[in-house]
């Protein structure tokens, strides 16, 4: 048992008999209110989501897991291919495991693939990774609402952010992929 | 990275700070304009709130005879705000900081922050709906102007248009609970059957829980994330058992006369038609020290000056507070709390 205060990203807890996989939890205050943590489950029979919120004083079940460090190789839409490195072996995941993660992915990263009981769940993407900068457009105005001076630009995997605007065409710029905000230039 | 070097190297962080100068300078004018008087009680004091989910921060305080005994740092200057209407003050503010330990570092939350809390006698809590819709709205023009942008009644906050032009959409929390989660929560307001409803949704229900901890379960699963960013939300009249200081509804006592603001998903701000009954008043402080008791925290004395002043007689009144450093995170496009105030707890306490 742990206490659901100290839930990450990733884990497997089981509730009411069926396991799920934390995607994302968030710590809640009301004002006027006990301490809540509110998480993103995913059950791992239907790979339906759903929101559920603890009290913070709240213990959960958590399973084992293991995480290996993995290529990402291709997808073809709906599966998502890693290689191990070492042994050459190659996994796949349902693009439905990896929501708000697959579109980090570029060509040959580093991964660390999460696994129960010897299935492939999800994977974990670096904190920070670095794309070059495939179209961006010089002259921009930017949009200065808010004294935000930032503008749209497209990374090599085809992911679109918002970066400042000296950032050019061609350059390598660091995004994090928990915010999925530029960070700063590689 | 420590704070003073983010300022430095980051622009846009000392724009920030200085548009929270601005804010903090609009908002004094605002209430100047609106005849307020600024007040600035203590913020060090013996008896804190009892509300049994704050951790006031403890003191050790060395008196006049060099004894030490524990002081408080405020959560709220409520207490002394309303002593000061029973000695006749009918409109008053004040901006300070108050202190809630044990509270996250960083989102919207650090454990030092500041309040502007505001007190109108002769008033319920409609006038204080008014007072919000137009003090963001004179924050936000003001800002606008400074920043040579033509002012107008849209705010973008990360990403989201926000309508600030009043009247705001006002939901009762009965039919947000309605809309929202399909629940009819009159039927709700016992502790079984709160929690009926709350295993019906798939949730937990532990043995500790109160019928305010299965009320949140539920609104901030299916509530309170479903609510329009577009447009700043006033939610209203809370059951009885989330009434804080807040007086019962007339025409439904099972309710209290409570609203909570929200800009851009955002708690803004929490406001009451002020219970003046004074044995309802002491009923709520033993209820409360009762579950302080029970949640093994200090039951803090009661501040029997604060109920003689409610016995002394307060005319009907209503309260407000508003988190500054919240408003500024929205006024100045802010993901973080840490982005908007100087030297954040996580700079302070590594």
């Amino acid at each position: 048992m742990a206490s659901i205060n100290d839930v990450s990203k990733n884990v497997i807890m089981r509730l009411n008999g069926d396991l799920y996989l934390v995607t994302d939890f968030q710590h809640v205050n009301p004002g006027k209110g006990a301490a809540f943590v509110r998480t993103r489950l995913k059950q791992l029979k239907t790979d339906k989501t759903m929101e559920q919120t603890f009290k913070s004083n709240e213990t959960i079940d958590l399973v084992q897991v293991e995480r290996h460090k993995m290529q990402y190789l291709y997808n073809d839409g709906t599966m998502y291919a890693f290689m191990d490195n070492n042994t050459y072996e190659q996994i796949e995941i349902n693009g439905l495991m990896l929501e708000g993660k697959k579109e980090f992915l570029k060509d040959g990263i580093e991964v660390m693939v999460v696994f129960f009981e010897n299935t492939p769940i999800t994977m974990e993407l670096p904190r920070k990774i670095t794309y070059k900068v495939t179209q961006a457009e010089p002259g921009v105005k930017g949009d200065t609402a808010g004294g935000n001076v930032t503008k749209p630009v497209t990374l090599e995997n085809g992911l679109e952010i918002r970066v400042p605007l000296f950032i050019k065409e061609g350059e390598d710029i660091i995004v994090n992929t928990e915010t999925g905000q530029y960070v700063e230039r590689a | 990275m420590k704070f003073w070097k983010k300022i430095k190297n980051n622009p846009l962080m000392r724009a920030r700070l200085v548009t929270r100068a601005l804010i903090l300078k609009e908002l004094r004018a605002f209430f100047a304009r609106e005849n307020f008087l600024e007040v600035d009680t203590p913020l060090l004091v013996q008896t804190p709130g009892l509300e049994p989910y704050l951790n006031p921060l403890e003191v050790q305080f060395l008196t006049n005879r060099h004894t030490i005994v524990p002081a408080h740092l405020i959560t709220s200057p409520e207490f002394a705000l309303k002593k000061l209407l029973a000695a006749g003050f009918e409109r008053i503010f004040q901006l300070n900081k108050c202190w809630r330990g044990g509270e996250p570092y960083g989102g919207t939350h650090n454990p030092e922050f500041t309040m502007v809390e505001w007190y109108r006698a002769n008033a319920d809590y409609h006038a204080l709906m008014v007072d919000c819709e137009n003090l963001v709205c004179a924050l936000h023009r003001a800002v606008c102007s400074a920043n040579d942008i033509t002012p107008d009644d849209w705010l973008t906050y990360q990403g989201i248009k926000i309508n600030l032009s009043a009247p705001w959409k006002k939901l009762s929390v009965k039919d947000a609970w309605n809309t929202y989660a399909r629940l009819n929560l009159d039927e709700l307001l016992t502790l079984e059957r709160m929690a009926e409803a709350v295993r019906a949704e798939g949730l937990t229900v532990t043995a500790d829980d109160e019928f305010d901890d299965l009320f949140f379960k539920i609104f901030l699963t299916h509530i309170e994330p479903q609510f329009p960013k577009d447009a700043p939300i006033i939610l209203y009249d809370y059951p009885i058992q989330l009434a804080a200081l807040s007086r019962p509804c007339q025409a439904d006592p099972r309710y209290a006369e409570r609203f909570e603001l929200y800009i851009g998903g955002i708690e803004i701000a929490n406001a009451y038609s002020e219970l003046i009954d004074p044995a309802e008043q002491q009923r709520r402080f033993e209820a409360d020290q009762a579950r302080r008791r029970q949640l093994d925290k200090k039951a803090y004395i009661i501040d029997t000056d604060f109920l003689d002043a409610i016995r002394e007689g307060l005319p009907p009144s209503a309260g407000i507070s508003v988190g500054v450093d919240r408003l500024v995170m929205l006024l100045t496009d802010a993901a973080e709390i840490d982005d908007v105030i100087y030297f954040p707890a996580s700079d302070l306490f590594t």
